[in-house]
Order: structure tokens, then C-alpha cells, then sequence
């Protein structure tokens, strides 16, 4: 985290030297786009205010400092800041309680409330938190929208109708019912400025979208109750509260006003604005990143989130000290800034100039608006809040969405506000959790060809080797009794459980433990483990945790950038480790007794024998049959079989040819002295990636179960590497015979053994020098 | 000893001291009668090397040599019976060892490097080479021997799982 006074001059240093290199071209440009965004913007930022329970003048002076000063200092060319709805009602449900409890004015809570917030968002900023918006979901955002458009909607039915409720309503339904209970004395000429206001704005949409319905709207209510005298005091219960009704707007522009809780804090009111300024922050923050963004991937323009959280933070700082509420980009003003032709931030600065001389200039007429049509007004938007496309699509994306959805508009209406937004993220990552903290078990199944079919787990027929693939995250969450999950594959068939554990990410120490049990598991019912894709972070932690020396490293595979290389490796592990257990279990009696006088191939032939792809590379084939002699105490060097993708016969590996292939890269005569160890190594497998089939002898002898020992001993001449496979008509391999089967069979066909008595081979011995 | 020098291993180091020894007089009666022996059914065949009566190396009886010797005479059909074939394997378990040995079995010096081995299997198409000091056979180098050293040797290069031949 990179915390200097380098990164806030730096923000501040960019967004100088913008303004030192603009355009004269902008100019005109920019200052159009302002107006435009001005002239829809001064009744929406007085209808703000009202939602948050403040004079409408407060929200024209949010518009002004607050969006010169974010504007400036923040990265977006096109945001524009200032009062927006769902921050206000925030503010709302945060201060409006706090008066009465703390002996304070609601616009000093506000003030203070504005400064934490901008201090927050402005420490995310120097903190480098851009990261943060990433933890709060569409669906959060859409349900807390929504939420918040029905409340805003609510809230302003009571202005419409021309009441006031007795008692401070905090939840939306008791506002909702305490106006139900008071339409009997609705004003109806409340009502009608308020309902008129909507139905021009509404027509005047319809007919044409560019015309500013919400300015003609508020001007013609406000001109219809001047010119009836609506707003006298004269008429008692049927005057229409007009804006100079609420507080003044006087033709004065912010003044410098140090907040009074800066001079003489309260620590407690403090504490308690504490949590409400943090789901501020975070949700100024979001609004303000989301139409930034939305706005970007329309202009081009690469946008920095780093600046722009300081540019947002400080706007509100400074805001706070010039009578502003908190504030954060505003959608609609946004858009209408960037299709109104604004080209540079100068757009957004120069709709504050407008608003500011609107303020010194028609003061005078926007104190006969009538907070009736400003309410409409605000219905009219918190409709537009409740976005029915991307509510029906984020209600169609699953259940996590839904849930996500429900639960933060649920708790939108429910909570204070403030909570809302932390139930959301709150809920975003739980779900996050639960589909993340899961590891997919699947079994994989080896086709004919050679190839791997994925099943779903416990869905493979019954076989010796059982392979599972396993995927997804393997931290504490996940793995939760995945000991007993993988031991439900197993069948009494199982003789060895394949792990496939290549795309397995977060592996801690909960997993090692509970892999190492099921490790136990499979030991007390004698069936072997061996692992393969393992990734050299997965290999560390296995090793560190002693799980690596447990399964044993003839048993572990390490991951190869070839697909399932490490698989079939382990596979051929796991199979002759069945072929190994199989002998084994063999009882002795179940061998041939008696060899017949003159036995066929069937009877001498070892049924043991290892079958290769003839597709692979020269150091897998090294790689097995270094296992495969490491398995076998034998002198002679057994060749290793090939067979095609349909199991037949392909021919044979033999380990002269190897060497030879090997040592044909070794070259004395260049380093003038024997190679070491090391560089011998290295020349040795230099033709590693050699295909098999190329080295391959693939004219053996073959000979069939029923060939008699006469006929296996005329082609014993032709045996090479000391071995004769033995096949079926479709040349599958089905066993192999050697020399020394072939001479054992011979001497007890004919009975040939040593008659000790007369010293016959006496002198032949084995010896060890 | 140098370190570049201890980093190389010389076939004293790593040949195969254990192997079958007979002389040249061993009939072909007596060497099944010998190799028929259950211990060889269970761990193959040991190399048979053939001492000279001084005690020096003569060569090597293989397998294969002791197949056809024994089993490979003039037979008539291609479907012999099992009389006749017996009576020829009975004639021919009289011949020596010295008659059928492979007596043109590569040489090597304890001394000799690893390279050499390889070389000299490689150049010489043949499964083992003698290890022999003042022409006496003290050992054996095999392809299968060379065959583990090398995939020992190019342990990095390999997939895992190949672990260095035991100490013992």
C-alpha cells in the first residue's frame, strides 16, 4: 500500500496539468454540455436536498463546490457530481433522529457526517482500494437501488399530498401507513402540482426525450401557484408549501463555514455517524466507480479508480466546509453531460457555474417552487430507480443472485440504510464463499482410444483403479469431511484411488490433514494412493506437511505442460501395482503343479506384463520402465510392449535400443575428458522427446496360447531382449514368455535335474565378488 | 580427489558384482539341471559367466545359446513329436558350456568411466561387457545396470517419481 503526500500531489499534479494543456475547442463544447446538465439538474438537486430532509439550496450548493472540486481532482472526464438519491436518503436515515437525541442542528450533522465520509473515501484512494467496489455485486447494488427508490417514493407521497406526519416515522411501512391514514386531509392543490408536475414530465418525455420536463415541469407549478396565490398564508390548511417556506435561497453562493462539530466535536455523535459514514463512503464510492465506468467504456477513456476515490473524497471534504452534503456521481447528470457533447471535466465544472449563477440570478423565482411538484419530481425518478430489465435479470442470473437480490432489498426496507449496503457485500461474499469453498470431484475413466471421459463422481463402473479428478479450491472451507466424500467411489473392487489434483488452487493445511486421513482410510482397507498433476506449490505444501514421504515418491506426479501426461504415468503406476497385488494374491496351489510333458504357451507364459502407448515421448518410456525394473529383481533388461490406440501389438521397446539411442549423443572427443555424472545426464537426455515408435522394434516374434514348447523354442532364435510376447488372433497382448520360462519349462518337460550324488554342477554357484 | 573428479563415477563404483560362475566343461545337463531351480523361476535368470580353468574370463553363456544348443537341432516337421523332439534335447544336454559360450564378450576396466560403458554396449550391441582386472572377471556391466544409472542420471529431466537406486 502505498500511502504519500507523492500520490496526492500526484492526483492533484495531473489534474493541473489538464487544465494548463485544455483546448480552446473544448471550450464551447464543455460550457453547452454544462448548461445543459445545469438546466435538468437545478430541480433534481433541490428535490435531493428534500430527500434528505434538507432546505432545497443545500442541494444547489452541492452541485457547485463539490462538483468543481471532484470534478478537478478526480480522473473521469464525463462524471458529474453532486446530490444524488440514494445518497440522500442515507443521510436521511442516518441524522434524522440525531437532532433531538444530541441538542444539535441537522445541517452541522450533515456537515460532519460529509467530512467523515470524504475522509474515508479519501484514505481508500491513498490506500490504493479501487479493488474494494470488486466485493459489492450488481445484484447489491440493483436491490439497493430499487429499495431505495421505493423508500424515496414513499417519503415523498406525504409532500404530494400536502401533509405532515405527527410522529417521526423511521420504518418505510409506518411512513406508509401514517400517510394511508392521512389522505382524508390531502391539500389537493398539493396534490395537483404534484401530479400535474409528473404528468409533464412524463408527456414531455414521451414527445421528446431532450426536453427538460423536469425544469418546465417545477417552473409551470410554480408559476400556477404564484399566479393563484396558492402559497399565501391566508389560506390556512390549503397553502402550498413552497421552497422560501422550507428556507430561503437567498442569491448567496457557499460561504467557508467551518462545520460546528469540527470546532466543538462531539465524540459520541461521532462514534454513532462512525459505521452510517463508512456505508456512506462505500456507497458513494460505487456509484460514483459504476457510472465512471459505464461512462468510459462509451468515451474510450481509461479511468483510474485510485484518483478518482481521492477526487470524490475530496470533494466532500472540501464540500463540507462550503455547506454541502455528502455527494457522489450522479447518473443521469453524467449521461446528459457526455451525450450533451462535454469533452472534458471542464463539462461537469462549468455545469456547477451555471447552477451557482442560477442561484445569484433567479434565487428569487426558485423560492416559489412548490415542495408538492419537487416531490413528484422525485417519485418520477425513484420510479426510474427501480430498474425493472436488470431487476428481471438479475433475478434470472441463479439463486446466489436472487438471494443477493431479495436480501438486500429486503433489508433496504427493513434496516436503517446504512446496513443495507453491509447485509449486500455481506451476502456477496458469503455466496462468494460458498461457490468458491467447494472442490468438484468428478472420476475420470479411460477411453479406448487412449483418451479420458469425465464422469460424474461415483458414476464410474467398478474397477481395480478408481481415478478422481478433483478441482476448485482445497482451503479450510472446502475440504470439509472431502475424506469421507472421496471414500464413497471406492467399491470392493478398488485396489488403487488415482487423485488427480492438477487445477486445485488454495491448499492449506486443513486439506494436507485431511488428505493424510483418507490416505489412513485407504490403508485400512489395502488400497494403494497415488496422486498425479501435482503443482509445485501443492508439492511444498505435501511436503512440508509430510504427506509427500507418507504416499511415497513413486506414487506422486509431477504436472507436465502436456495434458494428462502426469494421468496416464500415474495410471500405469496404479495398474501394475494391481498386477503386482493380483501375483501376489495368487495362492501357490493355484499355480500348475505339474508342467504336462510338453507344455503350450499358455501354461509358461507370465500374464504380468506392461503395456505402453506407442504415441509417447522416450522419457515417459524411460520413466516406466526404471519403475518397472525397480519393481522386478531381475538380471536381464525385459523390454517394455507397445501397443496402438485399439490394444494391439505395436511393437517392443528394448532397453539396448534405448541405450543406444542415448549414448548416441554422448561425444568424448569434445570435452577432451571424461563427462561428469551431471553432463552425462544431460547428454543422455538430449533425445528424450524422441517418439517411441520411431526407436521401436516392431518385428518380434509372436506366438499364440496354444503354440507347444517345440514350436516357442524354434522361434526362441529369434527372440531379441530375451522375451516373446504372446498374443491373441487380434494381436493383443496377453502375456509374455522368456528364456528363462522357456528353459525351466524344458528341463521339467524332460525331467532334467542335477543328480547331486554323482556331483553334477557341483561347481556352478553364484558368487558375489 | 578433485570435486570434478569425485563427480564422476567409475564402473568399479557401480558394476554388478553377483552373477552364476561355471566352467567350460559344465555339460548342458547340468547348467538346466541347475537353471531349473524354483529360485530362478522367481527372479530370472542370473548372467552365467564362464571361467577358464586358470580362472581367468573365458565369456558369457547366454540364454538363448543354451535354447538353441539344446533344443535347436535338425528337426524334420515342422510338427515334431514329442518323442523325437526328446530325443533330441537328450543328445544334445551332453554338449559344453565351452561349445556355445559367447566367447567374444566386450572388456572393461574398473577404471573406466561411465561413458565408456555406454559406448561400448551401444557400439557393440550387447547386453553386459565383462569388468575384468588381470583378465579375471571381477564384475559385470549390464544394460539394465546402465539403463538405471541413466534414468537415475536424468532424474531432472524425467516426470517425477523416478527415485535414485537405494544405497543398499
Amino acid at each position: 500500500m502505498d500511502f504519500s503526500l507523492q500520490s496526492l500531489t500526484g492526483a492533484f499534479g495531473k489534474a493541473g496539468k489538464a487544465s494548463v494543456h485544455y483546448a480552446g475547442s473544448d471550450l464551447r463544447h464543455d460550457a453547452l454540455a454544462g448548461l445543459t446538465v445545469a438546466v435538468m439538474g437545478v430541480p433534481q438537486a433541490m428535490a435531493y436536498a428534500l430527500i434528505a430532509g434538507l432546505p432545497p439550496v443545500y442541494g444547489l450548493y452541492t452541485s457547485i463546490a463539490t462538483c468543481i472540486v471532484a470534478a478537478i481532482s478526480g480522473s473521469s472526464n464525463h462524471l458529474v457530481t453532486g446530490p444524488t438519491n440514494a445518497l440522500c436518503m442515507v443521510i436521511l436515515s442516518l441524522t434524522a433522529h440525531l437532532p433531538e437525541k444530541y441538542g444539535v442542528s441537522l445541517i452541522e450533522i450533515v456537515f460532519l457526517l460529509t467530512l467523515m465520509t470524504g475522509l474515508i473515501q479519501m484514505a481508500f484512494g491513498f490506500l490504493k482500494m479501487g479493488g474494494i467496489v470488486r466485493y459489492v455485486s450488481n445484484s447489491v447494488v440493483v436491490g439497493f437501488t430499487a429499495g431505495a427508490g421505493i423508500l424515496i417514493a414513499i417519503n415523498q407521497l406525504k409532500n404530494v399530498l400536502g401533509v405532515n406526519l405527527e410522529a417521526h416515522a423511521e420504518r418505510f411501512y409506518e411512513v406508509l401507513i401514517g400517510t394511508i391514514q392521512m389522505v382524508p386531509e390531502a391539500n389537493w392543490r398539493a396534490v395537483a402540482l404534484g401530479v400535474g408536475t409528473i404528468a409533464v414530465v412524463v408527456i414531455l418525455k414521451r414527445i421528446n426525450p431532450k426536453i427538460p420536463g423536469a425544469l418546465i415541469g417545477v417552473i409551470t407549478a410554480a408559476g400556477l401557484s404564484a399566479m393563484l396565490g396558492w402559497h399565501n398564508d391566508a389560506l390556512g390548511a390549503g397553502q402550498v408549501e413552497i421552497v422560501r417556506d422550507i428556507q430561503p435561497i437567498t442569491g448567496q453562493l457557499n460561504e467557508f463555514h467551518i462545520p460546528e462539530l469540527v470546532l466543538h466535536p462531539n465524540y459520541e455523535l461521532t462514534r454513532e455517524l462512525g459505521a452510517g459514514a463508512l456505508a456512506l463512503a462505500l456507497l458513494g464510492l460505487i456509484e460514483a466507480a459504476s457510472i465512471a465506468r459505464a461512462v468510459a467504456s462509451q468515451s474510450g477513456q481509461r479511468l483510474n479508480f485510485t484518483r478518482e476515490f481521492i477526487g470524490q473524497g475530496a470533494g466532500n471534504v472540501i464540500g463540507s466546509f462550503f455547506s454541502c452534503f455528502a455527494g457522489s456521481g450522479s447518473f443521469t447528470r453524467t449521461a446528459v453531460c457526455y451525450q450533451s457533447g462535454g469533452r472534458t471535466r471542464m463539462a461537469a465544472v462549468f455545469s456547477a457555474i451555471w447552477t451557482a449563477l442560477t442561484v445569484i440570478l433567479l434565487a428569487k423565482f426558485a423560492n416559489y417552487i412548490p415542495k408538492a411538484s419537487l416531490a413528484g419530481l422525485l417519485i418520477i425518478i425513484a420510479w426510474s430507480m427501480i430498474e425493472k430489465e436488470r431487476l428481471k435479470l438479475t433475478w434470472r442470473s441463479g439463486a446466489n443472485s436472487r438471494l443477493v437480490l431479495g436480501g438486500t432489498l429486503a433489508s433496504t426496507l427493513i434496516l436503517p440504510l446504512e446496513y443495507a449496503i453491509f447485509v449486500g457485500v455481506f451476502l456477496s461474499i458469503v455466496l462468494l464463499l460458498r461457490v468458491t469453498g467447494s472442490t468438484d470431484l468428478t472420476q475420470l475413466v479411460q477411453s479406448p482410444d487412449s483418451g479420458f471421459e469425465e464422469v460424474p463422481f461415483n458414476r464410474a463402473a467398478a474397477s481395480e483403479v478408481v481415478t478422481i479428478n478433483m478441482e476448485g479450491d482445497l482451503y479450510f472451507a472446502a475440504v470439509e469431511d472431502l475424506d469421507y466424500e472421496l471414500v464413497r467411489c471406492l467399491t470392493p473392487k478398488t485396489r488403487v484411488v488415482v487423485l488427480r489434483m492438477k487445477r486445485l488452487r488454495a491448499v492449506g493445511s486443513t486439506a494436507m490433514a485431511i488428505l493424510k486421513h483418507y490416505y489412513e482410510l485407504l490403508k485400512d482397507r489395502d488400497i494403494y494412493l497415488v496422486v498425479c498433476g501435482i503443482e509445485e506449490e501443492l508439492k511444498k505444501v505435501m511436503t512440508g506437511t509430510g504427506l509427500r514421504q507418507q504416499v511415497g515418491e513413486q506414487n506422486i506426479f509431477y504436472a507436465d505442460n502436456k495434458l494428462f501426461q502426469s494421468t496416464e504415468l500415474a495410471l500405469a503406476r496404479a495398474w501394475s501395482i494391481v498386477e503386482m497385488e493380483r501375483r501376489r494374491e495368487t495362492p501357490a496351489e493355484a499355480k500348475p503343479k505339474a508342467v504336462p510333458a510338453l507344455p503350450a504357451a499358455d501354461s509358461i507364459m507370465t500374464r504380468k506384463c506392461i503395456r505402453f502407448g506407442n504415441q509417447h515421448q522416450l522419457r515417459e518410456a524411460v520413466w516406466l520402465m526404471s519403475e518397472m525394473y525397480r519393481r522386478k529383481v531381475t538380471y536381464s533388461a525385459r523390454p517394455l510392449f507397445l501397443q496402438d490406440t485399439e490394444g494391439r501389438l505395436a511393437g517392443q521397446l528394448e532397453t539396448l535400443s534405448i541405450l543406444k539411442e542415448m549414448a548416441s549423443h554422448i561425444r568424448m572427443e569434445e570435452l577432451g575428458r571424461p563427462a561428469t555424472d551431471e553432463e552425462l545426464g544431460n547428454r543422455l537426455a538430449a533425445s528424450f522427446s524422441r517418439r517411441i515408435s520411431e526407436i521401436a522394434n516392431a518385428d518380434m516374434p509372436v506366438c499364440s496360447e496354444s503354440n507347444m514348447l517345440i514350436n516357442l523354442l524354434q522361434s526362441a532364435e529369434q527372440i531379441q531382449a530375451g522375451v516373446m510376447p504372446v498374443c491373441d488372433p487380434e494381436r493383443r497382448i496377453l502375456g509374455v514368455i522368456d528364456e528363462g520360462q522357456l528353459i525351466a519349462a524344458l528341463g521339467n518337460a524332460l525331467n532334467i535335474h542335477l543328480n547331486l550324488d554323482e556331483g553334477e554342477g557341483e561347481d556352478i554357484k553364484e558368487v558375489e565378488s | 580427489m578433485s570435486a570434478e573428479a569425485k563427480s564422476r563415477q567409475r564402473l568399479r563404483d557401480i558394476m554388478l558384482r553377483r552373477y552364476l560362475r561355471l566352467g567350460e566343461s559344465h555339460t548342458m545337463h547340468e547348467v538346466m539341471g541347475f537353471l531349473t531351480d524354483k529360485h530362478f523361476e522367481e527372479n530370472g535368470l542370473p548372467f552365467l559367466v564362464v571361467i577358464a580353468e586358470d580362472g581367468t574370463f573365458a565369456g558369457i553363456l547366454e540364454p538363448k545359446a543354451i535354447l538353441s544348443s539344446v533344443a535347436g537341432g535338425p528337426v524334420d516337421s515342422e510338427s515334431p513329436s514329442d518323442d523325437g523332439f526328446a530325443e533330441i534335447v537328450a543328445r544334445n544336454l551332453h554338449l559344453t558350456v565351452g561349445q556355445i559360450m559367447n566367447r567374444d564378450i566386450p572388456r572393461l576396466s574398473p577404471d573406466a568411466f561411465l561413458e565408456d560403458a555406454f559406448l561400448c554396449l551401444a557400439e557393440n550391441q550387447t547386453e553386459v561387457a565383462a569388468i575384468t582386472e588381470d583378465d579375471r572377471v571381477i564384475g559385470l556391466v549390464t544394460a539394465r545396470l546402465l539403463f538405471e544409472i541413466a534414468s537415475t542420471l536424468t532424474v531432472g529431466s524425467l516426470t517425477g517419481g523416478v527415485i535414485p537406486p537405494s544405497s543398499s
